[in-house]
């Protein structure tokens, strides 16, 4: 099992499906079974790299530091696992929207390049090989975002598309300058070299890259793009951006931080810290008084991105060993949000938090799928969010950093107010007046299976790590180790 | 000569955050291709000028003679340059579909739809 795989395959499975763009039922056929495959890849990749421990690979065969590494450490593994999954879950739900249109002009191919470029940008060890991987995603994702064409998807796709613009050309400027100065862009090359480079050039370099990714984590003061443009793409689409795009500049600031300007730690933590804090509070205020469903959605990611960005900033391998979980579970939780917001659309045919109400008596069940991503998001036990939560608070208790602590606890009390402002809007508000069921995609008919088989995996699985957390733990506190090992030394672990 | 490089570099770095702040939408997209190619230009100069061969292995060579240019950092801006030249075509397109269907490039005149 090499760590290209979950690269490669989607992209056989973008040309191939390029190829076959006049048949509507293999192309079906292939995308599922292209989605199955691919998780199955993450899963492998996962279970070897947790049996035998950390996989490289030379691409070409050129040694380091001169070739292109791809790293499957305990933390890539662990994002590529989560992002297979969560692509077969958009994948399968897209079969359920007839949006012919949008098939037509190529959205299956580039969901597949979009999972390529993720799985790519988690696996590389090579600097410009992340920014090659960044405009992969960037591109399959502005596409995404504008195809079919109406105003309100313009609209959005003009934001999204400027703003990480910009944000690879502060990347690409970094990169040109940290050549030059040191000579090399291998992750783990660059952290040996920097300590022979004059301290404020590392650190200016150094925060260089960390505007450019966080630009694209959609922290403070950099997430405009993301209400601007999250709340318009169909579910499917959503369900990827939600719970993948984010997460990659997230990953990309923990393994600048603690791989590659690890000489330039405490320089990189403070802005990153307050940039981090400074999320939670703002995002999470501006979550309290949305009224549509997927902008309030949209604030909440903004917010928690703030708390991952601050437990996996602090210098303690517990806190980001559970940063690392936290993560881990509020990407699914995420996906699995996007997803049921787009049955919500379905049954009460807006998205509008005013406008909807009495859900608990159309649909019984949505109100029990809506809980339990829900309170996982707010973080209330026995929820999956609970756990690496608490985990989070001991050890920055163990470190002494009160504010943190509030800072975190904030976050969980903020988005518990917005949850609960949402709950009430509907389920316990009665039923609006007048209100359009889309009768063509809302039936109990068969076609309604594509996008409730991926929901209910997904909340089986949230359920599971609810219940029984401490394989998500143990992962993540590899996942951690593995990532702070750099800076904070330790044996390797199996 | 670096210094003449880096104060062009720091012009067209200006010149493209101007655009990039008026109020159209099509000086945007100059604005962008401006910091594409500064970006694309600090490279360059970053990695080094010198006055070198060209880094190709003649017969019976097997290795890169001295003197002879960085072929990494070629490959660097070329990978730059053809990405940003995809995306720029990729929001060309995007701003002309844009003013087909709003009649304006004015962000200001878009952004009067919309309650973001």
């Amino acid at each position: 099992m090499s760590p290209a795989w979950p690269i490669i395959w989607p992209m056989l499975v973008a040309a191939v499906l390029l190829a076959i763009k006049n048949l509507p039922r293999l192309r079906q056929f292939v995308t599922v079974v292209g989605g199955l495959v691919h998780a199955g890849l993450g899963i492998a990749l996962f279970a070897e790299v947790q049996a035998t421990g950390p996989m490289t690979l030379q691409l070409g065969g050129w040694k380091a530091p001169y070739g292109i590494t791809l790293s499957a450490d305990h933390l890539a593994a662990g994002f590529v696992f989560l992002t297979t999954l969560i692509g077969l879950a958009a994948n399968l739900t897209s079969h359920g929207s007839s949006d012919s249109r949008r098939l037509e002009f190529g959205y299956q191919p580039l969901m597949f390049a979009l999972l390529a470029g993720c799985c790519g940008a988690f696996l590389t060890g090579d600097l410009f090989n992340l920014y090659v991987w960044f405009e992969v995603i960037l591109m399959s994702s502005f596409i995404m975002l504008a195809l079919g064409g109406e105003p309100a998807k313009i609209r959005a796709s003009l934001r999204y598309v400027i703003l990480n613009l910009i944000s690879s050309f502060i990347f690409l400027a970094g990169l040109g300058l940290l050549y030059g100065a040191i000579g090399t862009l291998n992750m783990a090359d660059i952290a040996v070299q920097l300590r022979g480079l004059e301290p404020n050039l590392a650190s200016a370099i150094g925060l260089m890259f960390v505007v450019a990714f966080l630009i694209k984590a959609a922290a403070f003061p950099f997430f405009g793009w993301l209400p601007g443009s999250y709340p318009v793409p169909p579910t499917a689409v959503l369900t990827l951006f939600g719970g993948l795009l984010t997460k990659v500049g997230v990953y990309a600031v923990a393994r600048l931080l603690w791989l590659s300007f690890g000489p330039r730690f405490s320089e990189l933590q403070t802005p990153i810290l307050v940039f981090a804090g400074a999320t939670i509070i703002i995002a999470g205020m501006a979550a309290l008084v949305q009224t549509d469903l997927r902008r309030l959605l949209s604030y909440l990611l903004i917010c928690h991105i703030g708390s991952m960005l601050l437990g996996l900033s602090l210098e303690s391998r517990e806190v980001v060993g559970a940063a690392v979980a936290y993560t881990w579970q509020h990407m699914l939780v995420m996906a699995s949000l996007f997803l049921v917001a787009g049955m919500i659309r379905r049954a009460t045919g807006t998205y509008d938090l005013r406008q909807m109400g009495g859900l608990g008596q159309s649909r019984p069940l949505y109100p029990w799928m809506l809980a339990i991503p829900l309170f996982a998001l707010a973080g209330l036990p026995p929820f999956s969010g609970f756990w690496p939560k608490a985990a989070m608070v001991r050890g920055m208790l163990e470190m002494d950093s009160v504010l943190a602590v509030v800072l975190l606890l904030a976050s969980s009390g903020l988005t518990l107010i917005a949850v609960g402002r949402l709950w009430a809007n509907l389920v316990w508000r009665p039923a609006a007046e007048s209100r359009e069921e889309d009768a063509e995609l809302g039936g109990r008919g068969p076609r309604s299976w594509w996008t409730t088989v991926p929901v209910a995996g997904l909340l089986a699985v949230l359920v599971w790590l609810s219940l029984w957390p401490q394989p998500l733990l143990t992962w993540s506190e590899r996942a951690g180790h593995d990532l702070t090992q750099a800076r904070l030394g330790g044996a390797r672990q199996p | 000569m670096e210094v003449l490089l880096a104060g062009l570099i720091g012009l067209l770095y200006t010149l493209g955050v101007y655009m990039l702040l008026r109020r159209s939408l099509v000086k945007s997209i100059i604005g962008l291709a401006l910091l594409g190619t500064a970006t694309n230009l600090l490279i360059f100069v970053c990695a080094g000028l010198v006055r070198a061969k060209p880094p190709i292995i003649r017969e019976p060579f097997e290795r890169l003679p001295l003197g002879t240019a960085d072929p990494l950092a070629q490959a660097l801006i070329l990978t730059a340059i053809v990405i940003s030249f995809g995306v720029l075509a990729f929001a060309m397109v995007l701003i002309k579909r844009t003013y087909t269907t709003f009649g304006t490039d004015d962000p200001d005149e878009l952004d009067k739809g919309d309650d973001a």
